[in-house]
């Protein structure tokens, strides 16, 4: 798989929830095949599709609607949750993103928060964060 | 035309979150996926058609459309309920 520079195409959001005590949030969807190639009957993984350390830099501009570098990331993790991986970064601006990859998709969580709420509530929202995952367990890839 | 089944997904949020829609054509969850596939009637929608030919609305994707051009704002017409 050869990774091609990514060019923001539009958003894909896929769902939206909102608080007014906590913030906000959405759910993106983005196909894989918008920005490498993949070969037919693979399912690969997030770190085959998109490096760790470039993810922020690609998909950052479609999220925050700004560009995202590295000194904006004050935290950032890879876990693992139903056998798929995932990213997980935390931005200054209070910002929270995880993603994963399955069956040619980006599955991605972005939570956000004004700075009030974020001080009474980033534990909360980072338990949301962390609760995001592709139900894969359940699924049976057919190539 | 071809489309791929998205993978369902979960998160968990605390009381006092609501859905809300991400576009006009979107119920927020309020509807099937049936009645949503109607509310996309003869709607303009901005399309996004990937190279394995699926077809990504703004709210989902549907399986049973009909794309007369692959730009954007491009006319989407469901069959017939």
């Amino acid at each position: 798989m050869e990774c091609r520079p990514y060019i923001p195409g539009g958003s894909e959001i896929d769902v939206r929830f909102n608080s007014d005590d906590m913030g906000g949030l959405k759910v993106v969807l983005a196909p894989a095949l918008r920005f490498v190639d993949i070969k037919q009957g693979t399912n690969p993984g997030i770190e085959e599709l998109v490096p760790f350390e470039r993810f922020m830099s690609g998909f950052g501009p479609e999220l925050t609607q700004n560009p995202v570098d590295d000194t904006e990331i004050v935290d950032r993790f890879k876990d693992t949750r139903d056998g798929l991986t995932y990213y997980n970064f935390e931005l200054k601006n209070h910002t929270l993103v995880a993603a994963t990859a399955y069956r040619k998709r980006i599955f991605i969580i972005c939570l956000t928060a004004p700075s009030r709420q974020w001080r009474n509530n980033s534990d909360k929202l980072r338990a949301v964060m962390k609760s995001f995952k592709v139900n894969a367990l359940d699924d049976v890839f057919v190539p | 035309m071809g489309w791929t089944e998205i993978t369902p997904y979960s998160f968990d949020v605390y009381e006092g979150w609501t859905e809300v829609p991400v576009s006009i054509a979107d119920p927020a969850g309020l509807l099937t996926p049936f009645h949503h596939l109607a509310a996309l009637r003869q709607c303009t929608l901005d399309l996004y058609v990937s190279s394995d030919n699926s077809c990504h609305a703004m709210a989902g994707v549907t399986n049973h459309a009909s794309i007369l051009d692959t730009k954007k704002g491009v006319v989407v017409h469901a069959p017939p309920l």
